[in-house]
């Protein structure tokens, strides 16, 4: 048996040690999109958890509330920190923004690389809450006091964030970096893809946001295990001044995962209804960078029953309903891109369209959380759990979904569609339904965030149904979800290896990471020659009349 | 600074002329006090955001009856004290005179009010006035700062009790117990802040008024507002003090940038040394 030799007569590295030593940003990409999607299993398993815990009254699985707690913890802190950030901005940004730049890699590649493996010790340090005897249950938000008095480990949250954060700024600065300097020869910021303009917005607020989480927490680490009072008030500390760094940062957060999933709208809308973006500098310099310019100004919505002076909230709420704005204009654009085109419904452009029904509807549930007075009603209920994750989580995890699908044949040379792909899609999209409808419903009527129990309202009826029967409606939904998540892992898997082939450009898309490469691209991404653009060229060029 | 001397060199010297008779009595040995410290404080925790009873009748140094709530729609300094009180009534009331004869910003009357009341049932007119003469007012203070005595006497314990203010008579000392604080309520009555006197700075009572203001502010104070955002209390030593989180949260935002300008003047250095190989 012969050893596998380069072009250069080297012996070839193993494989693994390929994929472990790589600089390639397509690799990377890859590795980010397993090690989100892992994280998005365990998450996810989490969710069950919860669910089935709240199917009924009294205790069904779970033994106590810190352990309940703890799978919070877990859920929240791995979707957004773990799943939806890096997936978007990790996976989907490494693999196609240099391509769709025409850049043969990123500016500092191996950097991009060691972030990655940041990424990856932080997952490791989160999946060590299941093996400590005293795992984080600060939820996500580490508020204090809790997260200084509790018994549990609060350092593994914290040195997580850290990781995290690190690998985002690294991130950041690299893809920054990257598309200012390393475009192609010719090409001006008005012929970019949208979703590179998105995904450059993201790591704008990144880097301008995240050192002030990692600051915040690394102060509520001093107080937790150096016994200083930054957030002790009875020493001087400010408690809440926590929770105005933490969302400070974690409110544009909620754009660094939103942003990117627009993009990845836009270019699968565009490419599968055969039309220009419609309005597309309006939703680029009003749309994107209108809400990287509020994005900053918004987070008090979060606080409103904090107690605070009424300017202030008065102020937040303009904003907050300001910011409807931009994300309007971009919503009309995505519609505007679709009218009069030749659709084509794929899994990919089915995922996409569901996309606009679940921004609508999160979008509008927003709106009295925006208002303080009807906060005050709304806040820490189900209804803000059901809305965030209309509007944040299942929106862009549908957003990078379809990208998957969109982006399959390019990473894979095979497609993913087929039977499977479409009852995962309709398992999901039935069972996102199902879980959080009702959970807007009982909220409205008071339903605790966060709670294990319900114990207090089993005698309340909403439209002749308990409270109860809203969660077992809930908890089917979950396991949908569940069936349609697993289905469409092993799709996934399969396609890859045993999907049909695909063509280099199966969707006849003008962007240049289907008309310049190779599926999958090689090294270099586009072989010898370098990409060279004119004037008029547009990655949207379908309907030029 | 010279009047605060002034004042700790009265309180030690009332101290000391205190001691002669102690000394007396037990034979200089160190007498264990029984009284609880507690009571020389508030308890915020409890306290903080309760609504004083606006209605209740005062009587002013003229004999003119007015309502709390006459002086409130500003923020309102309250001082507890009694005008026979031979102790530390009146280095409680004259600190609040120093300081805010030291205060910049902000101004008695025009931001805000100052109301003493005596919790003493037998306090009057005239013991308003030889108070009043003791602590040697400015004529500006004088406008601003009002000394009362409750109408009703049935409503003093109410009302001392619904902010957390304790105090007792010891008939041992001829003499009230009583907490030597500056209550801060905001313009509609709520207990928002509580300094001391003697461990409290001219800083301190600006920035205590801003509190009690509630967020509200005039577009000229707006300096002062956002310099009063440095800072956070301090309950454990009844002052405020730097908020070093603030420091440390705005300082990382630059963190980003920085890393951002560093990596462009990297990146840009050496793709003009490939260019000059």
């Amino acid at each position: 048996m012969s050893t596998p030799t380069t072009t250069a007569g080297h012996a070839a590295a193993p494989a693994w040690k390929e994929w472990v030593l790589t600089t390639d940003h397509k690799r990377i990409g890859v590795l980010y999109l397993v090690g989100s999607m892992a994280a998005f299993g365990v998450a996810g398993l989490m969710a069950l958890i919860i669910r089935y815990e709240q199917m009924e009254l009294g205790m069904q699985f779970i033994e106590s509330g810190t352990e309940y707690n703890g799978y919070l913890y877990f859920h929240g802190a791995a979707m957004i920190l773990a799943f939806l950030i890096p997936g978007l901005t990790g996976f989907a940004a490494n693999y196609f923004l240099p391509l769709m730049i025409g850049a043969r890699d990123v500016a500092f590649p191996r950097i991009n690389a060691f972030s990655v493996w940041l990424f990856f010790f932080a997952i490791i340090l989160a999946l060590l809450s299941f093996i400590v005897p005293d795992a984080p249950d600060i939820m996500w938000t580490g508020y204090p006091p809790y997260a200084v008095t509790t018994a549990a480990n609060t350092s593994l949250y914290v040195f997580t964030v850290h990781l995290l954060g690190f690998s985002s700024i690294l991130g950041a600065v690299n893809f920054l970096v990257t598309v200012i300097y390393m475009r192609a020869p010719g090409m001006g910021w008005n012929q970019l893809n949208v979703f590179v303009w998105t995904t450059v917005a993201a790591f704008v607020i990144q880097l301008v946001f995240i050192p002030v989480l990692a600051a915040a927490v690394t102060l509520l680490l001093f107080d937790k295990y150096l016994g200083t009072h930054f957030y002790d008030p009875s020493a001087g500390g400010d408690v809440l001044l926590y929770q105005n760094l933490f969302w400070f940062y974690s409110h544009p957060a909620v754009y660094v995962i939103f942003l990117p999933a627009v993009g990845i709208l836009f270019d699968i809308m565009a490419t599968m209804a055969k039309n220009r973006v419609f309005n597309y500098k309006v939703a680029i310099y009003a749309g994107i960078w209108g809400i990287v310019g509020i994005a900053g100004i918004v987070w008090v919505h979060h606080l409103y029953i904090a107690g605070m002076p009424d300017w202030i909230r008065l102020g937040h709420m303009v904003t907050t309903l300001l910011i409807s704005v931009p994300v309007g204009l971009l919503t009309i654009s995505l519609w505007g891109t679709l009218y009069k085109g030749a659709i084509t419904y794929n899994t990919a452009m089915m995922y996409a369209a569901s996309c606009l029904y679940l921004i609508l509807l999160g979008g509008l549930t927003g709106i009295p959380l925006a208002i303080p007075s009807m906060t005050l009603h709304l806040s820490e209920t189900s209804y803000v759990h059901a809305h965030f994750h209309f509007i944040m989580a299942l929106f862009s995890a549908f957003a990078l979904f379809a990208g998957i699908y969109y982006w399959f044949p390019k990473m894979t040379g095979r497609f993913a569609d087929g039977g499977m792909a479409t009852f995962s899609f309709w398992a999901n999209f039935v069972g996102v339904n199902l879980t959080f409808w009702p959970l807007f419903i009982i909220g409205k009527e008071g339903m605790p965030r966060r709670y294990w129990d319900y114990e207090m309202f089993k005698d309340v009826q909403v439209m002749g149904y308990s409270f109860e029967d809203y969660h077992l409606i809930a908890t089917i939904g979950a396991f949908i979800i569940a069936i349609g998540m697993i289905t469409q892992t092993i799709n996934f898997i399969y396609s890859a290896f045993k999907g049909k082939p695909a063509p280099t450009n199966p969707w006849n898309s003008r962007s240049l990471e289907w008309t310049h490469t190779a599926s999958p691209p090689g090294p270099g991404n586009f072989g010898g020659t370098d990409v060279v653009v004119d004037e008029n060229w547009s990655p949207y060029e379908y309907n030029t009349k | 600074m010279i009047r605060i001397r002034t004042l700790l060199a009265s309180v030690f010297t009332a101290c000391t002329l205190a001691a002669f008779p102690a000394q007396a009595q037990y034979g200089g040995a160190v007498p264990v006090s029984d009284i609880d410290p507690t009571i020389f404080h508030i308890d915020e925790k409890k306290h903080l955001g309760a609504k004083v009873a606006g209605d209740v009748k005062l009587i002013d140094g003229l004999g003119q009856e007015f309502a709390l709530s006459d002086k409130l729609g500003k923020p309102l300094i309250l001082v507890l004290s009694y005008y026979s009180c031979d102790g530390s009534c009146s280095v409680i009331n004259q600190d609040l005179n120093a300081q805010l004869e030291d205060l910049t910003g902000v101004t008695p009357g025009e931001d805000f009010n100052v109301l003493t009341i005596s919790f003493d049932e037998h306090d009057d007119l005239a013991s308003i006035g030889v108070f009043k003469q003791h602590l040697q007012m400015t004529e500006s203070m004088n406008g601003s700062w009002t000394f009362a005595t409750f109408k009703d006497k049935e409503q003093i314990k109410p009302f001392t009790d619904s902010i957390g203010f304790n105090y007792f008579w010891s008939p041992q000392d001829r003499t009230f117990f009583h907490p030597g604080a500056f209550m801060f309520l905001t313009p509609e009555g709520r207990l928002a802040r509580v300094l001391y006197a003697l461990n409290s700075a001219p800083k301190d009572i600006k920035l205590a008024v801003f509190d009690a203001k509630a967020g509200a502010f005039k577009p000229t104070d707006i300096v002062d507002y956002a310099i009063s955002l440095c800072y956070s209390y301090n309950y454990a030593e009844g002052k405020y003090t730097l908020s070093i989180p603030l420091f440390v949260g705005v300082g990382a935002l630059s963190l980003g940038v920085s890393s951002f300008a560093v990596s462009v003047l990297f990146f840009r250095r050496r793709s003009r040394g490939r260019l000059n190989s």
